[in-house]
């Protein structure tokens, strides 16, 4: 439309301030400033616009560009409320499904082909909740799951989609900012075949990409996705793919065979390694790293795990829906075959469908993620998102770090793909993790401590391969506007007798709370449940050690990752029931632990 | 599909129209195709047309039986249509109006596409008239040691400070503490606070400037600061905003000729409230001057 939207730009402050610093000019990659020992930039690399046909009927009207803007720290009206997050971020990747672009381009292009037919003006029209689930099950849940005609009536055929494509494309670079804001070109491919998730996002690392993406409709074997990509590659593309919602994939996505039934062998594996170098751990829908019944013994499993997402399209949770699982089944693969096909580093998204890139923040949740289906906190605690899961066990999303040498796509990109990554469960906690030999058990600066990290080890997302146990060099930063840190987390998978282990070490903790025995004493910070507030007192800014594996044979495959806990904080439900007046449920939780998962690092024996 | 179309409120609205129709036809039976009969054109330029959007949906060129279905509708279309206007059947129907609306609203956007590029005296008299536009926030630049809680003794920052007050070095164990630099160059006090917490941002405001002075608290912990720079809130000049008030220039352009058309379009009419409850302040804005 070439009309602007409903509201004057907003949130200039933080626009014009940018613009006064220095970024007058567009900037260029090569000006960007670079440090070699990497800063941490935050990002979102899973949202969608309106252009997403699921989003558009959920009440959805804004576009990438509009996306972009929030992400800078504009205001946006979102679902007829103005919202805003409270810090901008480094990078976006917007990643809207592939499967029905083209019908995107009629939906919200006045005077297109197919913008008149009843069915389109029914989707702009939906009037209320109940008439946009109705369309949203008929016209996008069920084709998604396989069960009819993908596309609806309107839909004007492949130049369509090119020129969504296109237009994305274009709002993409319009908002790259190299040095201050990335953008990076993405979509995502939703299969989910008989209703097991095995959706993926798709990024491209330069303005090089193709005139149309590849979607569910054209393959929805992730086979023919990544055979897809290789041509691409072939065709000198640089792309990798992120599944995620592995909680949603009743077992497909770690699974024993690829989706036609071949057990995996050496040629899949090199694949599926070579396609996907990070999962991403957690976002709205759940955390997928481990669930209590499969982890009895970690104490922390219980987070923000969804569990009523069991009640739809049968899927109920199993062991191998799990991020910790993937790991395990990985390095067993690598014992079996030589190579890991679950070699998988961490990001987080939100999978937002308001077009609200990283609208994490727990006391800012007001408008939801899902347009009409949680806009309110009266819907919120009363509602299902339909086909999915209750509403009150939905997160406001997970956040990605990015340890790169510049805020650019390049940088950003390379940095992704060797895995030097972390997901927090939204905060901006730093981690950092080498393994390597010879760590001094502390450094005069931070700057020391990372060039020593670089010269003696690897890493996180890379290979440790020395020949005696693994020093752990593990350093860890509060969010500055976040409560201080509870502990540091090391989570140790072993391959062993034909048998996947695991083990939680608890490596760091605040004040003197580590005990000989390897136990750590509870921190007493409770929230304060009238206000919300953490408590500012106890737990440390700073966390940092040297761990050495106690039981490391060289003989046997492993991985290692490091897990920060942040003292507990309150959730979105009770900033809603404190603000708005509603109720949740007795069992709905009002307070958790806010944490951070660094990309593991890998033994491999071979 | 069956469901939904029943759903939908046009289709309401032709079945209601149907039916009215054929009561007044039952009810004043008239002569058909008589001298009077009204005149049904299809000229090309209508059917190219139908055939392109045809075309367009179906990915293919219409077969001899599907242009008479083609033309079967449209005459349908077209005699229904004539009869509902005559009926008065477009009005007070909320979709025709949105619509219409809407197209009325976008002739007005077009016309500020036509718009010349703005001059330069255009723009620094939007800079000057829109201060809230490019009004830049409060900004410190300055430097900073920090000490973590658990470091924080009141003797090693006081000797720190005295020792940086003689013009000092930050001892190197200081240097880059938890991943902060020491210097920071001008920067919006808002984004200060989110790099630090614990209303650092608003400590600043109340140091001097040139001088080492603190400790001042923060979410990470207890800070030396070194304030080089207290900018107050001020218009950014216009040279180095340039670009940036071009783009809200055309954008409050593009949304000024809109309500400058209502605004007109407005005049034409009187608006008068007959209903109760409207409130006061709004009976005000409509009142004819």
């Amino acid at each position: 439309m070439k009309r602007p939207n409903f509201l004057p730009l907003m949130g200039l402050g933080a626009l014009l301030a940018t613009t006064a610093t220095g970024a007058l000019a567009q900037a260029t990659e090569a000006d960007a400033p670079t440090n070699p020992l990497k800063e941490a930039y935050f990002g979102e690399q899973h949202v969608h616009t309106g252009v997403s046909m699921d989003a558009f009927i959920g009440g959805n009207r804004l576009t990438p560009d509009d996306a972009y803007r929030f992400a800078k720290g504009e205001e946006i009206m979102v679902n007829g409320s103005l919202h805003k997050i409270k810090r901008p971020l480094d990078f976006v990747a917007v990643t809207d499904h592939a499967e029905f672009m083209g019908e995107a381009y009629s939906l919200m292009t006045e005077g297109a082909p197919g913008y008149d037919d009843e069915i389109a003006v029914a989707f702009r029209t939906a009037p209320d909740l109940e008439t946009a689930l109705g369309l949203y099950g008929k016209y996008v849940l069920t084709p998604l799951a396989g069960g009819g005609e993908p596309h609806p009536s309107f839909f004007q055929g492949e130049e369509a989609i090119k020129t969504t494509w296109q237009k994305n494309y274009e709002a993409t670079e319009k908002h790259y900012n190299p040095g201050t804001f990335t953008t990076i070109h993405a979509y995502e491919w939703t299969s989910a075949p008989g209703g097991a998730n095995q959706h993926r996002n798709i990024f491209f690392r330069d303005t090089n990409v193709p005139d149309m993406p590849f979607s569910s409709n054209e393959g929805a074997d992730p086979e023919m996705l990544w055979s897809w990509m290789q041509t691409q590659r072939d065709d000198g593309r640089k792309v990798f793919a992120i599944p995620h919602n592995s909680n949603e994939s009743k077992g497909l996505l770690f699974a024993e065979a690829s989706l036609t039934g071949v057990p995996i062998g050496q040629e899949y594996a090199e694949t599926r390694a070579s396609m996907e170098p990070l999962i991403e751990m957690m976002q709205v829908k759940g955390n997928s790293e481990v669930v209590p019944n499969f982890w009895p013994n970690d104490e922390f499993a219980d987070f923000e795990n969804a569990v009523s997402i069991q009640r739809f399209n049968g899927r109920a949770f199993v062991k191998e829906n799990f991020v910790r699982y993937g790991l395990g089944r990985g390095i067993k693969y690598n014992a079996d075959l030589g190579v890991n096909p679950f070699k998988y580093g961490f990001v987080g998204g939100t999978d937002s469908h308001n077009g609200t890139p990283s609208n994490v923040e727990e006391d800012n949740f007001a408008v939801g993620s899902h347009g009409y289906a949680d806009q309110t906190a009266e819907i919120r605690s009363t509602s299902v998102l339909e086909g999915e899961m209750l509403i009150s066990d939905v997160n406001p999303g997970a956040l990605t770090a990015v340890w790169a040498e510049s805020n650019t796509r390049g940088a950003i990109w390379d940095s992704m793909q060797a895995k030097e990554t972390f997901a927090t469960s939204g905060p901006r906690m730093k981690v950092r993790v080498f393994a390597g030999q010879g760590f001094a058990e502390s450094y005069d600066s931070y700057d020391a401590m990372v060039t020593d990290g670089y010269a003696k080890g690897v890493p996180m997302g890379g290979d440790y391969t020395g020949t005696e146990a693994p020093q752990l060099l593990v350093w860890a930063m509060k969010d500055p506007i976040g409560p201080n840190l509870d502990r540091i987390q090391i989570i140790k998978g072993w391959y062993e007798d034909g048998e996947m282990k695991d083990r939680i070490y608890d490596v760091v903790a605040s004040g003197d709370r580590l005990q000989a025995d390897g136990s750590v004493t509870p921190v007493d910070a409770p929230i304060n449940m009238e206000t919300g507030e953490f408590d500012a007192e106890k737990g440390d800014p700073e966390l940092m050690t040297v761990w050495t594996d106690p039981d490391w044979n060289p003989d046997v495959e492993a991985f290692y990752y490091a897990r920060v806990l942040q003292l507990p904080t309150a959730r979105w439900t009770l900033y809603d029931e404190l603000r708005e007046g509603v109720s949740y449920p007795e069992d709905v939780k009002r307070e958790l632990v806010e944490r951070a998962w660094a990309s593991p690092i890998w033994h491999e024996v071979n | 599909m069956l469901k939904s179309i029943l759903r939908e409120p046009l289709v309401h609205f032709l079945v209601l129209g149907g039916l009215l129709f054929a009561t007044w036809t039952w009810l004043a039976p008239q002569e058909s195709a008589g001298p009077q009969a009204e005149v049904i054109t299809l000229d090309q330029a209508r059917l190219d047309h139908l055939q392109t959007l045809w075309t367009a949906q179906w990915k293919r060129d219409p077969s001899p039986e599907d242009l008479k279905a083609i033309i079967d509708r449209h005459l349908r279309q077209e005699v229904f249509y004539r009869e509902a206007l005559s009926m008065g059947l477009d009005k007070d129907d909320d979709i025709i109006r949105t619509r219409l609306a809407q197209k009325m609203e976008a002739v007005s956007s077009d016309l500020s596409l036509l718009m010349q590029p703005p001059t330069e005296e255009q723009l620094r008299a939007f800079h000057a008239a829109r201060p809230d536009l490019f009004t830049l926030p409060r900004a410190y630049a300055f430097r900073q040691v920090l000490y973590l809680p658990a470091e924080a003794g009141d003797e090693a920052l006081e000797a720190t400070l005295a020792a940086l007050r003689v013009g000092g070095e930050v001892p190197p164990d200081r240097r880059g503490k938890l991943a902060m630099p020491t210097e920071w160059a001008l920067t919006p006090a808002q984004a200060l606070e989110n790099a630090f917490g614990g209303g650092f941002a608003e400590s600043l405001s109340e140091l001097p400037v040139g001088t080492w002075s603190g400790p001042v608290r923060s979410g990470l912990g207890l800070h030396l600061v070194l304030v080089t720079e207290n900018q107050p809130e001020h218009l950014a000049p216009f040279e180095e905003v340039r670009d940036f008030v071009a783009r809200q220039y055309e954008y409050y352009t593009v949304l000024d000729a809109q309500e400058q058309m209502f605004r007109e379009l407005l005049d034409r009419y009187e608006v008068r409230f007959e209903a109760e409850g409207v409130p006061e302040a709004v009976r005000q804005e409509y009142a004819h001057p």
